[in-house]
């Protein structure tokens, strides 16, 4: 009995927990955006959107953009998965481990780098100048959005496009082979819609992500889009702006579609449940030409990769770069003002580990009651947190501030919505599909006979979950902590809507801030260091964690 | 035309310094239900998916009816093959999946369809050509991939272990439609399994692989009787083997054990001897009698098996069951009898 109840509250806390800080705000953002100036249901906000050139300008903008990434992105992305997956390639290692580098970064800390290599007067473009007498408009207006989206967020599409390839088995081919059919004809009527699943899961995710990214069109200047019209309407104009909802409803629904087209793609399509032994594509030997070639591809790609990177780190130790290849000295000075403002590194560290910690007992306790319970509604707490994915940060900022500004906190009468803790749950909420993947997987590998034996042998609820699950899960909970911190602490869309004061802003926020000017750009891209190495090492980590994990298990997760 | 519609020369397959296949040579008649059978990794798989071609060989020569095709692509080669995981497309129809190999014959789209709805009664399954083969049970899933392969009617039908994802009932049940299929269409079947149960009841003619090399070929009644050495006569079925010597007509075992009338040369010898030659009760007054002492008995239903010893030599006796028989029981002593001609002498 007492069980029963301990888990019925706990879902009726956490079932309470997102409707507060998760339904509520978006709620909000659809209710106001239908509101007029006297609080009656209108749909004005809406005509005078598609009235203002500006805004009809932004959406196309942003449609473009984000259209754009996909493709640029499937150009990075298409020729290296085709290489790993259909030759014998030598390279296959390094495209797989490259691939993941982008990730670490979100493309608004590179993108003032990305400016001084490949923009008019950059590294790139001078040398180019110099050789041949050419420039090419990389970083132009859109370009620049497109093309540093696109660098980052390619993988999306080459890890899924890999997945998807490896998993056709060899006799989808030879079957086809066997029946008279070779060469393109082959290609296009069985390789091609095999893996198209992936390709489409992964150019939406990309679309996803371009469409709602607030950071990067902010520092490239390209304010005439989507995300960065709703954040300036809401920051110059007021919380009372409806035009600021509007995008915000925009940019929800289309990030809805996009996650829809998604899962469309892979309706009924589980291809690789079908086919037992695996071993992916029929494999090839490489012609010297074809491998000259190949290694041309992969070596210009590799550099695309690592430019944003290399351009950050160049900036964070240069004096002045400007107009030439390269800053004309080094310094540490830039580190130097890094750490007499640690006070942000500091906030990251504390804001994301809680928040961390939040994802992790939360999505612990949902996969519970998803896999374990029969309560009712379970699988409505498992969507709505999992939804949090297809919600733009910027929109659940916005939310946050409209919803949370009304109410004063009671010890100091300030708005809720100014309080530092409301950014730790913000970066909760927005992680917490992360850290309940991690939950899930883990939970299903574990054979329920485990519990059971140990049920029949006398334990409680509360037993069961500190001396079988909790040690069992462990490894699954670190990692789910540990990707959930790391990428919480780059994230900067949801966040900006809620720093109030400089002394409780993170990094995110300081990257941002510093690199709007000439000055800041050097301790900004030392704040971006030290971002990225956080979030490469938290990577790194959960990858031993699981590596690790799945060493020690390797026994039972054969028994199972 | 000759009378081979595959002939297997000279074959050798290696993966670096693993020999897959050694020196294999096999000749195919047209219309037969040819077997390669033996346990995994022995090279039968191998050397089927080299008569499909997706497997090369070092040296040797495969001749399909009569046309050298060492060298040819596998969509030149006119052979069907049924891949163990059935292989289906699971982004077709069934219908899909089976018109895919007329299209690439270019056929017009009516005689598609007449095909395909002919191969599809001849397989039962008429009412699921729209479905999507995840919407299907593993038989059906079977029944597909073997109307996809034949409804372009190649010259050799190639089955890949077909039966081993299947319950143990579909099993039995899909032998039988499988030896009907290929009575009616008269197609060159070879078949790979590792059951020698199902080797035994389908194929015309087989051949048992071990190690990559031919072991034995011929006919399952007379590879049974007469296997050439002991992996062929274990992998048979159960055998009895006793080491001895010969000497004027008599076999001496090293432990002491006699048997009478045997014809073989002088020197060191092995007896095979099958769990049913040898007798519990004396119908015939040729056999010849033995003390045993009864180790274990197993029911089997419509056998007993017991291990039994005669002298150290420890047996296996299967025999019938019947109701009111008598079983004997751990500890007793009983006579066994057995019968020289129905030995098998190494």
């Amino acid at each position: 009995m007492f069980e029963n109840f301990f888990l019925k509250s706990t879902a009726i806390f956490i079932g309470l927990f997102l409707l507060i800080f998760l339904a509520v705000p978006i709620v909000q953002v659809f209710y106001v955006s239908f509101l007029d100036q006297n609080g009656h249901l209108t749909f004005v906000n809406f005509y005078d959107f598609f009235q203002s050139d500006l805004f009809i300008e932004s959406l196309y903008n942003s449609f473009y953009v984000a259209f754009m990434s996909v493709v640029l992105s499937s150009i990075f992305a298409i020729p290296l998965a085709y290489f790993t997956c259909r030759f014998n390639f030598k390279a296959s290692v390094l495209i797989q481990s490259l691939g993941f580098i982008p990730l670490i970064m979100p493309p608004f800390v590179g993108a003032v780098a990305m400016k001084l290599f490949f923009g008019t007067n950059g590294s790139v473009n001078l040398l180019l100048d110099d050789w041949f007498g050419f420039k090419i408009p990389f970083m132009e207006g859109l370009n620049g959005v497109i093309f540093v989206e696109s660098v980052h967020y390619f993988p999306f599409i080459l890890i899924n496009l890999i997945t998807s390839l490896n998993n056709i088995d060899r006799t989808m081919e030879e079957s086809a082979q066997n029946l008279g059919s070779k060469g393109l004809r082959l290609f296009r009527r069985i390789v091609l819609p095999l893996s198209m699943p992936g390709y489409v899961a992964g150019a939406s995710l990309v679309f996803l992500k371009v469409f709602d990214d607030l950071g990067t069109p902010l520092l490239l200047d390209a304010n005439n889009m989507l995300a960065p019209q709703a954040y300036l309407r809401i920051s110059s104009i007021g919380i009372n702006d409806p035009m600021g909802y509007v995008i915000g409803v925009i940019l929800v629904i289309t990030s809805i579609l996009a996650v829809w087209t998604a899962k469309l793609a892979f309706a009924g399509k589980d291809y690789s449940m079908l086919q037992k032994g695996g071993g992916g594509m029929i494999k090839r030997n490489l012609l010297p030409q074809q491998k000259v070639v190949a290694y041309s591809v992969v070596f210009l790609i590799l550099f695309l990769v690592l430019s944003p990177h290399i351009a950050l780190a160049l900036l964070s130790f240069g004096t002045i770069w400007s107009f030439s290849v390269l800053p004309d000295a080094y310094t540490l000075a830039h580190y130097k003002s890094v750490f007499e403002n640690s006070i942000f590194i500091k906030n990251t560290l504390l804001y994301c580990s809680i928040a961390a910690l939040i994802d992790v007992v939360l999505g612990f306790f949902i996969s519970y009651i998803v896999l374990r319970t029969k309560i009712i509604g379970r699988q409505l707490l498992d969507y709505i947190a999992m939804s949090a994915l297809a919600i733009p940060g910027l929109v659940l900022g916005i939310g946050y501030l409209r919803t949370f500004y009304t109410i004063n906190m009671p010890w100091n009468d300030k708005p809720l919505a100014t309080w530092w803790f409301m950014i730790v749950i913000i970066l909760a909420v927005r992680r917490l599909p992360y850290a309940l993947r991690a939950c899930n997987a883990v939970l299903m590998q574990i054979s329920k006979y485990l519990e059971e034996s140990a049920e029949s042998l006398g334990a409680k609820k509360t037993t069961i979950f500190r001396k079988v699950l909790i040690p069992l899960m462990m490894g699954g909970l670190l990692a789910g902590f540990v990707t959930s911190f790391s990428t919480a602490s780059v994230e900067l869309s949801a966040t900006i809507m809620l720093v109030s004061t400089e002394s409780d802003a993170p990094l995110a926020y300081a990257i941002y801030s510093y690199m709007q000017t000439a000055a800041g750009r050097g301790p900004g891209a030392g704040f971006g260091i030290v971002g990225v190495c956080i979030v490469a090492l938290g990577t790194y980590l959960s990858q031993m964690i699981i590596e690790k994990k799945y060493k020690q298990r390797g026994m039972e997760a054969k028994v199972e | 035309m000759s009378e081979n519609i595959i002939e297997i020369k000279n074959i050798n397959v290696s993966y670096g310094s693993n020999h897959v296949l050694k020196d294999v040579n096999i000749n195919i008649k047209n219309k037969d239900f040819y077997t390669f059978l033996g346990p995994s990794g022995c090279g039968k798989t191998t050397l089927l998916r080299l008569i499909a071609g997706f497997e090369k060989s070092q040296s040797g020569e495969l001749y399909i009816d009569g046309k050298e095709v060492s060298n040819s692509s596998p969509w030149e080669r006119d052979v069907g093959m049924v891949f163990q995981n059935y292989a289906l497309w699971p982004h077709m129809t069934v219908f899909k999946n089976i018109s895919f190999g007329l299209e690439e014959k270019r056929l017009s789209s009516t005689e598609i369809k007449k095909k395909v709805e002919e191969v599809l009664e001849l397989v039962d399954l008429k009412d699921l050509s729209k479905r999507y083969p995840y919407q299907l049970s593993g038989g059906q899933q079977q029944r597909v991939a073997l109307a996809r392969t034949l409804v372009v009617r190649p010259k050799v039908l190639l089955l890949d272990e077909p039966l081993s994802n299947l319950d143990a009932k579909l099993r039995v049940q899909m032998r039988k439609e499988l030896l009907d299929l290929h009575q009616k269409l008269d197609i060159t079947t070879i078949f790979v399994t590792h059951d020698q149960e199902e080797a035994n009841g389908m194929s015309t003619n087989l051949a048992i692989f071990n190690e990559g090399i031919v072991q034995q070929i011929g006919r399952p009644i007379d590879v049974y009787n007469q296997p050439t050495n002991l992996f062929v006569a274990n992998f048979m079925g159960t055998i009895n083997v006793i080491e001895g010597q010969v000497q004027n007509g008599k076999f001496k075992s090293k432990q002491g054990m006699i048997i009478n009338n045997v014809t073989a040369s002088e020197g060191n010898h092995s007896i095979l001897l099958r769990p049913q030659n040898l007798y519990l009760q004396k119908n015939n007054n040729s056999l010849q009698e033995f003390d045993a002492k009864v180790v274990s008995v197993e029911f089997l239903g419509n056998l007993i098996r017991y291990f039994i010893k005669i002298l150290d030599h420890e047996l296996i006796v299967e025999d019938l069951h019947e109701i009111n028989k008598k079983i004997y029981v751990k500890g007793e002593s009983i006579k066994v009898y057995l019968d020289s001609e129905k030995i098998k002498i190494l």
